[in-house]
């Protein structure tokens, strides 16, 4: 045993003080590579707890589509595949941008860096914005999870059965009373701009955000106290933006996609049902539990959004840090680990996006 | 204090046993104390509030053995009782058994043991802790928003339909879950990136390959819980018919989940008491252990193995066949690596010098009944006595051997075998072997006639009873009573240590592993450099030194008069 | 990949971490075959294949997915340990997954069967001619605490209840555990 060692503390009482005067080093570490593993092999175990923990909400799925495969085939027509698409190339690039900004972050080039994380949280917050469309455009169609859901046949038979003959049935009645009651008084007015009255309250609130951020980082831009202060308008700014730009492009996608003479019928059908599901020639006859689908649909992407989420605090996090010159070529550990975060986020929208847009 | 106080003697060859600055005082007030960053306070901290939960649970637990002392109804309404066990249960198993061994001695022991100055991530250690105390509160308010009645396993559909404070509790469980997580991430980073110079994975201390397999489970099986609370949570929220069966759900789908985490949690309850086992014995009985390689195999075997029996459970809950069989022949040969490790303590019992200290006398408690809670579950794996024995009174004396016989008398073997090291003083060996065998005759007394009522049919869970089993329904709680007050005793015994014990000398009871070459109780950094390590189990490389009251590395023995006593250090 | 770019040229001991750093040619590559990838996989789901559908949408996500893990992450550069940490991540959920679909079908009925039994109100599907009777309890908003009252009286020693009951091969074994169960009460 090495007693030397453990004896003459005295004189070494404050040895490590000199060594360890970077303050980009923790105490407890000898190098920046040891720091620098240490919290890779960290971050890795992390996303290995996040693995199991999405192998629950996949489990959860894979369940229920190989017991009720109907369910899944009949429900994910109500999603829109395009869409879906776009968000996932819209992902996908911010997964680019994300492992650009590490390598940037690898090479001290501190301006790629900000540019990069900047266009990441873009991405992701247009993401967020289209999603927010496709959730209001469910929440109009009473595609919700549980208790909320109701059967868009409901709608369909509904709405003709007061086409054809008044008020006559009782089930009409009530559906028609339900109906308004959740619509409001905007019964004239056409699906898109329902869909867009209700986004309206997110677009507002929205552009009161863009305003005030974009006014709080004019004014702290120049002043180099309060740098830190700039950079989170800056991020709320540039996610504030984001979002609006996913919520309009949606709208606007919605409404080109039906700007093309629709009959009578169809902009009867139209209002009624989801377009997804107007446009079907031979209806699939609804399941008992089609409302499971939209469990497992607001489950899946509602945890996977939350992710995003996160992964945007975390984002804003870093760009504070760069502003302030944080990383260098030995100490850029936190870009690489968020990143890791944020690919992993991706790839779990790699796996939803087909599993819940792709039914066939 | 038989230590000589010269610090200005920097030559001396023996280590230092005492510091006047050390880890609990080198910085005051109670902003030192919550902000702190270092594992050894945060573990302090943890070991206080398992044991304020231990003794809460353990209240609980007492009102449920005094309303069993006669099947009429006593103080406690049938729903009351129904609250009562949950609490009991969900407190123990998430606040006390899970966090005791890992994060509180855990924390404490690990750094020092690997020679490492802290683990490798702070703050998220600090972090854990805060967790914890957020899950408690969780469960606290569920407490106070009319208590919980599914049971600690919340099985579906009834956790649905209740109307106790079944999504608090969740909550609670959930934040529990990754205060458990982020602990057992710092310690698979700890152990793998901070090992000194020397230390090669077949040098490390055996509780540290079991804190290493536990910190596998919780890893990769924590989050199942977690999601499985948050959408048992939006089940009974938005009623979205996942584990429902009235909304088409599938509630056989829930125990999956719940049993996914929860049977390999049962091994991040068992193992770390394991380790905590290997060492005591081993320098208890001043011996090299016996078949290192195999009980540092069996323990990853455990945690791998661990995950593959959790429909051991559910054998009456519909599951298919196959799948039963399956479970049952697995759980049998999970068995194995258990009894590897029961084998390999009593040969390294046999022909060591053994000291019936307090830790030791643990140890052989946890021996004893760790043999019987094991042997039982063979019962219990076997499908045909399954089907009888299940959801009786056999399965909770089962599960409270393992449990609370072997995990808490492993906790309390640690507590003993640590308690120098973490404070400094001696407790008083006469009273804590008295608690000892308090707590063996107790438990003992407690859960032996619960075997006797199960495989007589009493199921599990009922305020009530038959007349008939009433004798034994009275030995238990009595036993209950003397398990009570033992480890109250116990307790008192340690406490009053703190105040009045004597100091520690480095190395009281002559371990070889690093955490006895730091001084008692360890400086803010543990070692100043990184110390060599060698074969943690060479009993022989320390001997005693009458002067100091413990032990000393060989090679200083004989040139004593140097100083064992330093001030001043440490001063950051 | 030949491009073994170290950061840091200079450096004193503990100023430099070596890592491999990814070309920007080779990133912008994997992107656009994420794209393309994306594409193809939703031009394969217009045509109907059966149940070859998931399988062919799973094996292209799948070939994403690696894209993602072994360039953006790194993984192909990394350690062998966080290598091995990825993989078993993947290995224990498939055995998760495995597992329970496995046993999910075994059971199933039972669940159906007590599905039917129980379902509330405003789950009941209405064809149009059922409507009017069942309407009004769903527009009325039935509250879940309604149903549950009665739900208590069954204690939690019901864990077990839908299988103990409906579970026909087993019958004969149960039946005497179950009478001393009531039997105790
Ligand atoms: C060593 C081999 C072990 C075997 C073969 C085994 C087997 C079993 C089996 C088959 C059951 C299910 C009984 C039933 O519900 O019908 C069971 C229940 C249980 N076991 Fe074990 N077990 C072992 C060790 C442990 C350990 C080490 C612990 C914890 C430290 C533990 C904790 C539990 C708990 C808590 C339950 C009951 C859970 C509940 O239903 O509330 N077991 N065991
Ligand atoms: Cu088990």
């Amino acid at each position: 045993m090495n007693t030397a060692a453990t004896t003459t503390t005295d004189e070494h009482a404050d040895s490590h003080d000199h060594e360890h005067h970077d303050p980009r080093l923790a105490h407890h570490f000898d190098s920046h590579q040891q720091q620098f593993d240490t919290g890779k092999l960290g971050i890795w175990i992390f996303l290995v707890t996040e693995v199991l923990f999405f192998s629950g909400l996949f489990g959860f799925y894979a369940v229920y589509r190989s017991l009720h495969p109907e369910v899944f085939l009949y429900a994910s027509q109500f999603l829109d595949t395009t869409l879906g698409a776009a968000n996932t190339v819209v992902l996908l690039f911010s997964s680019l941008t994300m492992a650009w900004g590490v390598r940037c972050a690898q090479l001290g080039q501190s301006r790629g860096l900000l540019v990069c994380l900047v266009t990441t949280l873009a991405c992701a917050a247009i993401f967020l914005g289209v999603k927010s469309f496709e959730y209001t455009e469910k929440a109009h169609h009473h595609l919700l999870p549980g208790r909320a859901y109701q059967s868009p046949e409901h709608h369909d038979a509904a709405a003709h059965a007061t086409a054809a003959d008044g008020e006559t049935a009782a089930a009409a009645k009530e559906a028609e009373a339900a109906e308004a009651s959740v619509h409001g008084d905007h019964g004239d007015e056409s699906l898109f701009e329902k869909t867009k009255h209700t986004l309206s309250y997110m677009t507002t609130v929205l552009w009161g955000v863009i305003v005030l951020s974009g006014i709080a980082f004019g004014l702290l831009f120049k002043n180099p106290n309060k740098k830190t202060l700039a950079t989170i308008a800056g991020c709320v700014l540039v996610s504030a933006i984001g979002m609006q730009l996913g919520a309009f492009s949606s709208i606007g996608y919605h409404q080109l996609g039906h700007a093309e003479k629709p009959t009578d019928e169809e902009i009867e059908l139209a209002e009624t049902v989801p377009a997804e599901y107007a446009k079907q020639k031979e209806k699939i006859p609804e399941p008992m539990l089609a409302r499971t689908f939209f469990s497992v649909y607001f489950c899946m992407t509602g945890v996977h959004a939350i992710h995003i989420i996160g992964g945007m605090i975390a984002i804003s996090w870093l760009i504070v840090r760069t502003v302030h010159g944080a990383f260098t070529t030995y100490y850029f550990g936190a870009v690489d680990f968020v990143g890791l975060y944020w690919h992993l986020v991706d790839l779990i929208w790699i796996y939803l996006f087909p599993l819940l847009y792709l039914i066939n | 204090m038989a230590t000589v106080v010269d610090s200005s003697n920097p030559k001396s060859d023996f280590p230092i046993q005492y510091r006047e600055l050390n880890y609990l005082n080198c910085t005051k007030g109670w902003k030192s104390w919550f902000f702190t960053l270092d594992h050894k306070r945060i573990g302090i901290m943890y070991l206080i509030g398992v044991t304020v939960a231990f003794f809460l649970g353990g209240l609980f637990a007492v009102l449920l053995r005094t309303e069993l002392l006669s099947p009429e109804k006593m103080f406690l309404s049938a729903d009351g009782y129904n609250q009562m066990f949950t609490l009991h249960g969900a407190i123990m198993t998430f606040l006390v058994i899970i966090p005791g061994v890992p994060a509180a001695i855990g924390n404490i022991i690990l750094p020092v043991m690997l020679g490492a100055k802290d683990v490798a991530f702070p703050r998220m250690n600090l972090g854990s802790f805060y967790l914890w105390m957020a899950g408690a509160a969780f469960f606290l308010a569920a407490l106070a928003l009319g208590g919980l009645d599914t049971g600690w396993t919340f099985y579906t559909p009834y956790s649905v339909t209740t109307g106790t404070a079944v999504r608090t509790a969740l909550l609670g469980v959930f934040i529990l879950g990754f205060s458990s997580i982020f602990t057992g991430l710092n310690f698979i980073v700890t152990i793998h990136t901070m090992r000194p110079p020397g230390m090669t994975w077949f040098k490390m201390p055996l509780f540290l390959w079991a804190l290493y397999a536990t910190a596998l489970i919780q890893v990769l099986a924590t989050p199942v819980l977690g999601i499985t609370g948050l959408l048992l949570i939006v089940e009974k929220t938005f009623e979205i018919g996942i584990f429902d069966p009235r909304l088409g759900g599938d509630p056989v789908l829930f125990q999956h989940f719940f049993w996914f985490y929860s049977h390999p949690a049962v091994y991040v309850m068992i193992l770390p008491a394991m380790g905590v086992i290997s060492e005591v014995i081993a320098v208890h009985s001043r011996k090299h252990i016996f078949g290192y390689r195999f009980i540092a195999y069996s323990s990853i075997a455990i945690a791998v193995f661990g995950f593959l029996v959790w429909g051991h459970h559910m054998f009456v809950s519909g599951q298919s066949k196959v799948v039963a069989v399956v479970f049952s022949a697995i759980t049998f040969s999970v068995s194995i690596p258990s009894a590897i490790k029961v084998f390999n303590w009593l040969t390294t019992m046999y022909k060591g010098s053994i000291r019936f200290t307090t830790a030791m006398c643990y140890a052989l408690a946890f021996l004893f009944i760790f043999s019987i809670g094991g042997l039982t579950g063979l019962f219990l794996a076997t499908l045909a006595t399954d089907i009888h024995l299940h959801d009786t009174y056999f399965v909770v004396a089962h599960f409270h051997y393992v449990m609370m016989g072997s995990s808490l008398v492993g906790l309390f073997a640690a507590v003993h075998h640590w308690w120098p090291k973490m404070t400094g003083k001696m407790f008083n060996e006469f009273w804590g072997r008295i608690a000892c065998l308090g707590v063996f005759l107790g438990f003992n007394l407690t859960f032996f006639p619960q075997f006797l009522l199960g495989t007589r049919g009493m199921p599990r869970r009922y305020y009530t009873y038959l007349p008939e089993f009433q004798n034994l329904h009275v030995m238990s709680t009595c036993g209950a009573y003397l398990l009570g007050l033992s480890s109250a005793l116990m307790a008192a015994t340690l406490i009053y240590s703190v105040y009045r014990g004597k100091l520690a000398p480095a190395n009281p009871w002559g371990g070889a592993s690093l955490e006895w070459q730091c001084s008692s109780p360890p400086p803010h950094n543990n070692f100043d450099h990184p110390p060599l390590a060698g074969d943690p189990y060479v009993m022989e490389s320390v001997v005693y030194n009458e002067e100091i009251g413990g032990y000393v590395p060989v090679e200083c023995q004989g040139a004593n008069k140097g100083s064992v006593t330093a001030s001043g250090d440490n001063e950051a | 990949m030949s491009d073994h770019v170290e950061s840091d040229a200079h450096a004193e001991n503990t100023q430099s971490c070596h890592v491999h750093i990814v070309p920007v040619k080779v990133l912008v590559g994997v992107f656009l075959a994420l794209v393309v990838l994306t594409v193809i996989t939703v031009e394969a789901a217009k045509y109907d294949t059966g149940a070859l559908d998931v399988i062919v949408s799973m094996a292209i996500a799948t070939v994403k997915a690696s894209l993602v893990v072994f360039i953006f992450m790194h993984l192909w550069y990394d350690k062998p340990l966080n290598k091995l940490a990825f993989f078993f991540s993947i290995v224990f959920a498939a055995f998760f997954l495995c597992m329970i679909l496995l046993d999910s079908h075994a059971y199933d009925n039972y669940v159906k069967g007590f599905t039917e039994d129980k379902t509330p109100e405003f789950l009941v599907k209405e064809p149009e001619a059922a409507a009017p009777a069942a309407a009004p309890a769903a527009a009325t908003d039935a509250k879940p605490a309604a149903d549950t009252k009665a739900a208590p009286a069954e204690k939690p020693a019901d864990e077990k209840k839908p299988a103990a009951s409906e579970k026909p091969e087993t019958d004969k074994k149960t039946t005497p555990e179950t009478i001393d169960k009531t039997d105790s009460k």
